[in-house]
């Protein structure tokens, strides 16, 4: 039996602060992955209804761009796609990793500082930028059965199993910082989400691999 | 780093900050014949094709090296790949001017032949500069042109370098002669309280040791072979058993007066008030072997003093570049 089920209270019981816009119309779960803090308007921009209510909320993300963080990862034969772009709430089996995934990024230079000998000054050598570090973070819900999700947890496992790069087929999120391949390191969260028997959190943490072009000039 | 195939098209492997090269080592000696530079490429390359380095680059391929910081970035080396070792990281091996001549192979014999004659029959394709002399009797049987002249080095001391498509032959001591001065600072100057940022050495980077002439214990022996089949042997420094003695060996043609000035010229290169030892600085100043280094410390202003490079070994990775300088005798 398929029905309607609230994403927003499992994400909730799951990371506490996330999702302040959750709500699915024409069966479409529509998603903005925005914290739940510095949510005050600017006083200019207060609209009448927002002078009532000083603490209104601005909408963050339009509905154009839920989907931001849905990714689509391959290897050879194999592909899982997190988050299901439009994928419809009322379609989706127990097969269908339907909850948008919520990644975060973060990257370092390489830089090495350094006091040169008996001086005081200090030099700084930047090399080069290191990998991206990337948290996927997100649900699994059985979405036909309410059950235990089961195909899931084991299309996960077989996720990180697999010790080779990902392309990154589709993720305007990571396609716009350029990442267009990655591989796990770590699967670091897969557990049950209070008070929801369908439903399971899951971690994974991965690094963004770049293979390095080359130009070759003709004669 | 650029890359020249036989056939003309090239392989740029871009700016380096996009991590496409791990690390670089150039080693580059006035007395080591041969300078080398061995480059490691961290990742599975694939060109804009989708092919992989390793079916585009080929042993024999021209390479120049640029590394550098900000904007100026210089070639540091130039020569031939040597050899590409390695699956991940791949290292490539690169060889100076000399890589051609690692690959022929000659056979000669001469009674008697000035070294200008040798030089042109066994390194044919090159203009030379050497010194006039005469070898006396000498022979190279199937050997490539490298190891000839590895022999001419080890039984007379010649050493020899290409710059610039020119084949220099000539006494260590004759300098490789690029001839650019640098300077290190040892320290900071002080200047009526002020500091004035001088120092230029990497932390732990200053390895030289002050030695004073009296302790120095080296003797210098020459011999010079007649053509009558004698000997002339001419001898520099304390006789004692300890000490450490440098033999020279000069072929027929060297009048005594050339040997005695050779042989002293060698014992004040060895026998001095000032440093020895290696000295690590940063990328720039950019010193080459053969440059002259100017050494200068503000609170021991006594032992400044200019020395000539003798050994480069230039790094580049994530520890940034760094120059390990070794110096030779005080000019």
């Amino acid at each position: 039996m398929k029905f309607a089920i609230d994403l927003l209270t499992r994400y909730q019981a799951a990371f506490g602060v996330v999702g302040s816009r959750f709500h699915y119309a024409d069966g479409t779960i529509q998603a903005s992955a925005s914290i739940n803090v510095n949510r005050f308007s600017p006083p200019a921009a207060l609209s009448a209804q927002g002078k009532q209510n000083r603490f209104a909320s601005p909408a963050l993300y339009s509905t154009n761009n839920y989907c931001f963080a849905d990714m689509e990862l391959v290897c050879g034969d194999f592909s899982i796609a997190l988050g299901q772009f439009d994928h419809s709430i009322r379609t989706a089996d127990s097969t269908a990793f339907i909850a948008p995934p919520m990644i975060s990024l973060s990257r370092e230079k390489v830089i090495n500082v350094s006091k040169p000998d008996r001086g005081e000054g200090e030099v700084v050598e930047n090399f080069s930028k290191r990998s991206w570090e990337i948290e996927i973070k997100g649900l699994i819900v059985d979405m036909e059965n309410h059950v235990y999700p089961s195909t899931q947890v084991r299309k996960l496992r077989q996720f990180f199993d697999i010790d080779d790069v990902f392309d990154v087929a589709q993720c305007p999120l990571l396609s716009d910082v350029g990442i267009k391949a990655l591989y796990l390191t770590d699967f670091s969260d897969l557990s049950g989400v209070e008070g929801f028997q369908d439903t399971l959190s899951y971690t994974f943490k991965a690094r963004s691999f770049q293979p390095v072009a080359f130009q070759l000039y003709g004669k | 780093m650029l890359v020249t195939k036989k056939d003309g098209t090239q392989v740029n492997f871009g700016t380096i900050t996009n991590g496409a090269i791990e690390s670089i080592e150039t080693t580059e000696s006035v007395k080591d014949m041969g300078d080398s530079c061995t480059i490691v490429i961290p990742r599975n390359l694939v060109n804009l094709q989708g092919k992989k380095l390793r079916d585009i680059l080929n042993e024999g391929d021209k390479a120049e090296v640029y590394f550098g910081y900000g904007s100026d970035v210089p070639l540091e080396f130039s020569g031939y790949i040597r050899e590409i070792g390695g699956t991940s990281p791949i290292e490539l091996k690169l060889d100076d001017a000399f890589y051609p001549l690692r690959k022929n192979e000659v056979s000669k014999s001469y009674k008697q032949v000035t070294l200008k004659q040798f030089l042109n029959d066994v390194v044919p394709g090159y203009q030379i500069e050497c010194p006039n002399v005469q070898l006396g009797k000498t022979s190279v049987n199937k050997e490539t042109s490298y190891q000839a002249l590895k022999e001419i080095n080890q039984i007379y001391g010649f050493y020899s370098f290409i710059n610039n498509g020119v084949l220099h032959c000539q006494y260590a001591y004759d300098v490789r002669g690029f001839g650019s001065e640098h300077t290190y600072y040892l320290c900071d100057e002080i200047v009526n309280g002020q500091r004035i940022y001088r120092a230029n050495i990497r932390p732990g980077g200053n390895n030289l040791k002050y030695e004073r002439k009296d302790s120095t214990n080296v003797r210098v022996e020459a011999v010079a072979n007649r053509a009558d089949g004698n000997k002339f042997v001419y001898s520099v420094g304390p006789k004692t058993k300890d000490a450490a003695c440098h033999k020279i060996t000069f072929p027929v043609g060297v009048s005594d007066a050339q040997v005695k000035e050779y042989a002293d010229k060698l014992f004040a290169s060895l026998n001095f008030d000032g440093y020895k030892g290696s000295i690590t600085g940063y990328g720039t100043p950019r010193i080459k072997a053969g440059d002259v280094l100017n050494i200068i410390d503000f609170e021991y202003p006594e032992r400044n003093g200019k020395y000539l490079v003798e050994k480069v070994v230039t790094k580049y990775d994530e520890n940034g570049i760094s120059r390990q300088v070794t110096i030779s005798f005080k000019i």
